[in-house]
């Protein structure tokens, strides 16, 4: 049994093969947000908000294309349009009509049946289209991230440690200043405690800074943890 | 969910998914030529002879061919508060494996002559976003930090740190004013001016014209701000200026009526910029560019008889367009904080 800050699991994500045992081990999941810093510089942090590619394609100029993408299901999803190869001043164009319910999108011809060939993309938000207030806000960094990491996720080696998606996964969340560290000489280790949860869902349990530093080359895998 | 991966942002929003594909960094695209129009309105314009002028500029970013791209396309803006612009269109072609997307952007001065606010310096920086499959690694730091996530299958990239995943950091929905033109109300058509009356009296500029919306960016400076939306709405107006003369030669010739009709027209693009106030709020603003611009004139004149001269016409250009503002639909528009992919 180790008695230090990481946990491993069977890839059916029910049995939980190893643990530490710590005091601040908690039975439910913390909250706390994620920063990708690749040398210093944030790349994305989870006070970010993002829209995401949908699809991608170009309607004719006066076609009608008709799509569902029921993975966004209560999203907000949009369409951004392009003018494609000729613009005014070669001719008047009517902007095709997006319509969106739900999750289809319905892009075709203004009423009049003229229209000009676009390049469209469909982007979906989480949550409602406008809602920015505040995602930026330096003292909001508590967050929630929700981890399963079993088939689906996998992080590569250049990170320094492999999930082995038929294997065991070690993981780790860190601050720089926070490692979760083990000493062997002193068998000593924070008390910054990150440990994955059990039962193919398991949460990672973090009760250090409101940042912290995704640091997974820290982990030497098959270490002995 | 009982597997993957999902991780929520402060508004419990799912930014990473294994099942949905954030966009990344393609690039930033090259300067490649540009041209000027639109300085001037025409012949015959008087007191009112100025535009805002347009910079047609063209930016060019390529990528293997095998990659379909289809970008988001955001600019940034250097003279943020002297110029307005969009994306005018985009052409793609594909030649020795390698496809080339050339983006024209529209830039218009919204301060004082062109001439002096708008220079090559101050064309704006063009950064385009896609898929992460077609975007580089553009951090490899000896690849050490960072995440990727894929699909179920594995294979299919949805978020890799490394390429530098869109962060929307604000953002709404704009529509320029209905009338592009400074002028007071929409140009439209008088009569019973002196025959031949050819001098321009509407300004067509549209400096003071646009909608401009407050928005929330946190501590970010306008300066590092760059936006991307669909700027689809377009007007075409005309100011048209009747002459009419009727006139007689001596009382041996009968009466000669004479028309004229002198037209100005401008065809405008919605152009939006970033702005802001002494105290720092920021705004985004959704105006107009002029794209094209004519003057026409026509005049007619009756035979005044066998003493009163021949009839005749005469006519130069054309006013090819009809009235209008079309497209006029509220438009989705996102910023993000340039700095992060410089």
């Amino acid at each position: 049994m180790n008695t230090y800050g990481f946990a491993t699991y069977k890839n059916n994500g029910y049995s939980r093969q190893d643990y530490a045992a710590d005091s601040y081990m908690q039975d439910e999941y913390v909250e706390f947000s994620l920063d990708v810093d690749p040398i210093g510089d944030i790349v994305f942090t989870t006070q970010d908000s993002v829209w995401m590619v949908v699809d991608q394609y170009t309607v004719g100029a006066t076609s009608t294309v008709v799509k569902n993408y029921p993975t966004f299901s209560g999203w907000t999803i949009k369409a951004f349009m392009v003018y494609k190869n000729n613009p005014p001043p070669s001719a008047e164009p009517l902007a095709p009509v997006v319509t969106v319910t739900g999750t289809e999108v319905v892009i075709g011809p203004d009423g009049s049946g003229i229209s000009e060939e676009m390049d469209v993309i469909i982007v979906a938000k989480n949550g409602e289209a406008n809602t920015y207030t505040d995602v930026i806000d330096a003292d909001d960094s508590i967050t929630n991230i929700e981890t399963s990491f079993r088939y689906f996720f996998t992080i590569s080696d250049d990170l320094g440690l492999t999930i082995d998606q038929s294997g065991i996964m070690p993981i780790g969340f860190g601050d720089p200043d926070f490692y979760t560290y083990y000493d062997p000489s002193s068998q000593e280790h924070t008390e910054y405690l990150y440990l994955l949860r059990d039962l193919g869902m398991p949460y990672i349990d973090y009760s250090g800074p409101d940042f912290v530093t995704f640091i997974p080359d820290y982990i030497t895998p098959g270490a002995g943890y | 969910m009982s597997f993957g991966l999902s991780v929520t942002n402060t508004n419990n929003e799912v930014i990473v998914s294994d099942n949905t594909k954030n966009l990344h960094f393609l690039g930033k695209a090259q300067y490649s030529s540009h041209n000027t129009r639109n300085t001037t309105i025409g012949n015959y314009s008087g007191a009112f002879a100025q535009l805002d002028g347009s910079f047609f500029i063209d930016y060019v970013i390529e990528v293997p061919s095998q990659f379909n791209i289809n970008p988001i396309i955001f600019i940034k803006p250097k003279g943020y508060r002297q110029a307005r612009c969009c994306v005018f269109k985009t052409t793609k072609e594909t030649t020795d494996n390698v496809t080339r997307l050339t983006i024209t952007i529209l830039m218009t001065a919204v301060v004082g002559p062109n001439t002096v606010y708008i220079r090559n310096s101050l064309f704006p920086d063009i950064f385009c976003f896609d898929q992460p499959d077609f975007c580089p690694i553009l951090n490899d730091y000896g690849l050490i930090h960072g995440l990727h996530v894929y699909e179920s299958d594995g294979v299919n990239l949805n978020f890799d740190s490394r390429r530098l995943p869109l962060a929307i950091i604000g953002g709404g929905e704009h529509v320029p004013p209905y009338d592009p033109t400074n002028g007071e109300g929409l140009p439209g058509v008088t009569s019973n001016h002196p025959w031949r009356s050819a001098t321009n009296d509407h300004d067509f500029r549209s400096t003071l014209r646009k909608n401009s919306y407050k928005v929330n960016v946190g501590d970010t400076p306008v300066e590092n701000l760059m936006f991307a939306t669909a700027t689809i709405a377009q007007a075409c107006w005309l100011r048209e200026i009747q002459g009419y003369k009727n006139s007689k030669g001596s009382w041996f010739s009968s009466s000669q009526q004479h028309w004229s009709w002198a037209r100005w027209w401008v065809m405008y693009r919605n152009c939006c910029g970033l702005s802001s106030d002494s105290d720092n709020n920021i705004f985004f603003d959704s105006g107009w560019g002029p794209v094209a611009s004519g003057f026409s004139y026509e005049e007619r004149f009756e035979s005044g008889g066998w003493f009163g001269g021949g009839g005749g016409s005469y006519s130069t250009g054309s006013a090819p367009y009809e009235q209008k503002t079309l497209n006029l639909r509220n438009t989705m528009f996102l910023l993000a904080d340039s700095t992060r992919y410089e």
